[in-house]
């Protein structure tokens, strides 16, 4: 009954229960590894010390005797539960190009490691030490291209190939955490150790990977994609760009939560630029796989776009659609998603502040940009004809209704479209 | 310790379970607006606005009542840390199934589809009809449809659903009933 109990926990956790994302200590790094979102480098010589057991070998499996086997025998109950969960993205081009960059990087451990991705609109990825990869699709919309992607990715692999979790595990048992360790141990005497460690996981009490753990698996990840050819620099851009967005954030509570587990990020981000220097030096090629990335991902833009926006997490949606728009790539999508930003958001302007506009106006400026550039999806029109219709503006909103409707004959909402032009005829 | 801390929780549980009244097969009163014929026999409980109303239990299938929610008011119960979308009284059928839309999504349920929003008469006030389908978080696929319209600035709701395989479809004719006998107060 316990062991269901709990591992129905790590099940919500794993699956991306939206709290694991936004509430620092809320689950396990390890699964949710909100820890594990963005690489960065660790300063020659930092390393954590000598190992307390060696890397794994491509194909290698724990003893069954072994407190590490307990570890994998909880993540294959949760993997299995993961085959069958409600928001498992099935698209097989999709998967069958992020499972192939994961193989890139892994090299012989490539059969090793299985690849989940998640429809959940936060940026995160996590690694279990049975070799179970999750990836949400927060992730997805925000790297900007293959190379970022693969730090990633890489970053997870880290923590695989050097059994982090057991090390935690381990040293949680034998170092200064044994107190907190063995309080909570004591309370579930006589559960077997797959049961401790589910519990464990539960509670959240072997939560986070170390810093210096995050900081190898980022030295690792920035090694494994410089050596198939990524620019290495990526890294340090995705990592910019991640601190950009939190710095925007209005709601500091929603920020990402790696900034509470991780080495402080301007420090982190720092390091990778430097240390990427370092690289390129080692291996010159520059990679960024921009133009796989655009064919295989964007493609599926617009939906993590609709996921992000319902949110409502609207100022650091804004600064993101902004950076999204600095590549350039399909503007008119872009600028229809912050006009959708600014109609959903409806701020009213701010009689004290100079230059300050409704967000009706701004959405409607936006959604000209994105008519201009062109690409945007028919329901721009639908959108404008909502605006208009709310400002009175009813010719206007009916013209635009008009165009919807003229765009997509076969729209879904056809009917109350038709009924909200019949006023006036 | 762990037992004085288990009958606690047991405690805590027992404290909060909800109190499930009978719904006779007659004429019903929803709020002060309108009226229904149940069909059949319901269990209800109420939370604030809603009254929502089951047979077979509430993660099976359940008859959700949003009886007049206002200006600024939320359409579901959120969990910590849920930014649900408020109700603003302008809103038209295709903002309100947006608003259905987002506050599903930051309840978490995965895959959802909203299918064919129309004009639909609740009782003898014009309003709106959608079908949608969903899956949760560890698969289980939902399917219901919602009626709504807004009275004097506010939002009623009826919103039928369940899973898609047996208990949607079990009483998925009683509910059609139901809603074809709404009469305004």
């Amino acid at each position: 009954m316990r062991r269901h109990r709990l591992s129905a926990v790590l099940v919500a956790v794993w699956l991306g229960a939206g709290a694991c994302a936004t509430a620092p200590g809320d689950g396990d790094a390890s699964l949710a590894d909100e820890g594990g979102t963005a690489p960065g480098l660790i300063a020659p010589g930092a390393g954590p010390g000598v190992p307390l057991v060696p890397d794994l070998s491509p194909g290698q499996r724990p003893a069954l005797a072994t407190d590490e086997a307990g570890w994998w025998m909880v993540m294959d109950r949760t993997e299995s539960k993961l085959k069958t969960a409600g928001n498992l993205v099935r698209d097989e081009a999709l998967n069958r190009y992020v499972k192939g960059i994961v193989c890139r990087l892994a090299g012989p451990y490539c059969p090793d490691i299985r690849v989940y991705l998640l429809r959940v609109p936060y940026f995160n990825a996590s690694m279990a030490p049975n070799g179970v990869m999750v990836v949400w699709t927060g992730l997805l919309l925000r790297t900007r291209n293959e190379a970022q992607l693969a730090a990633v990715l890489g970053h997870e692999l880290g923590h695989y190939l050097r059994r982090h979790t057991l090390h935690r595990w381990r040293d949680a048992k034998s170092t200064t955490n044994a107190l907190i360790f063995f309080q909570i141990g004591a309370a579930l005497g006589g559960v077997p150790v797959a049961g401790q460690i589910a519990s464990l996981i539960a509670m959240g009490s072997i939560t986070a990977f170390s810093r210096d753990q995050e900081r190898e698996s980022d030295r690792m990840g920035l090694r494994l994609m410089a050596e198939i050819g990524y620019d290495p620099r990526e890294s340090a851009k995705l990592w910019q760009n991640l601190i950009r967005e939190d710095e925007a954030d209005e709601d500091k509570k929603t920020r990402f939560i790696f900034f509470s587990t991780h080495p402080a990020p301007e420090e982190r981000s720092e390091t990778l630029k430097r240390l990427a220097e370092d690289a390129l030096k080692a291996s010159p090629a520059v990679e960024t796989g921009d133009e796989r990335f655009r064919n295989i991902v964007l493609p599926h833009r617009q939906e993590y776009l609709r996921d992000e926006l319902r949110l409502r997490r609207f100022s650091r949606s804004e600064e993101l659609l902004k950076m999204l728009l600095e590549d350039g790539v399909d503007a008119g999508e872009l600028h229809f998603f912050r006009g959708e930003l600014y109609r959903l958001r409806g701020k009213k302007a701010d009689g004290d502040k100079e230059g300050d506009t409704d967000d009706k106006d701004k959405a409607l400026a936006a959604y000209a940009k994105a008519l201009d550039a062109g690409g945007a999806p028919p329901e721009i029109h639908r959108s404008m004809g909502l605006i208009y219709l709310k400002s009175g503006q009813s010719e206007k909103a009916w013209a635009a209704f008009a165009k919807y409707l003229e765009l997509s004959p076969d729209a879904d909402d056809l009917e109350i479209i038709k009924s909200m032009m019949q006023p006036m005829g | 310790m762990a037992r004085l801390a288990s009958l606690f929780i047991l405690a805590l549980l027992i404290a909060a379970c909800v109190q499930y009244s009978l719904v006779k097969a007659e004429k019903v009163a929803i709020g002060d607006v309108y009226t229904v014929d149940a069909q059949i026999a319901w269990n209800k409980k109420t939370e604030g606005k809603t009254e929502i109303w089951t047979v077979d239990g509430p993660l099976l299938q359940e008859l959700r009542f949003i009886k007049g929610i206002e200006d600024g008011d939320a359409l579901f119960r959120g969990g910590a840390g849920k930014k649900l979308p408020p109700f603003k009284s302008k809103m038209t059928a295709i903002e309100i199934k947006e608003l259905f839309e987002t506050s599903l999504a930051q309840i978490g349920v995965a895959r959802l589809k909203t299918l064919n929003l129309r004009p639909e008469s609740f009782g003898k006030v014009a309003g709106f009809r959608f079908e949608f389908t969903y899956a949760l978080k560890n698969g289980l696929e939902k399917q219901g449809f919602a009626l709504g319209a807004v009275i004097d600035e506010k939002l009623h709701m009826i919103i039928y659903s369940g899973t898609r395989l047996h208990y949607y479809p079990k009483h998925k004719d009683d509910v059609e009933r139901l809603v074809r006998s709404i009469r305004m107060i």
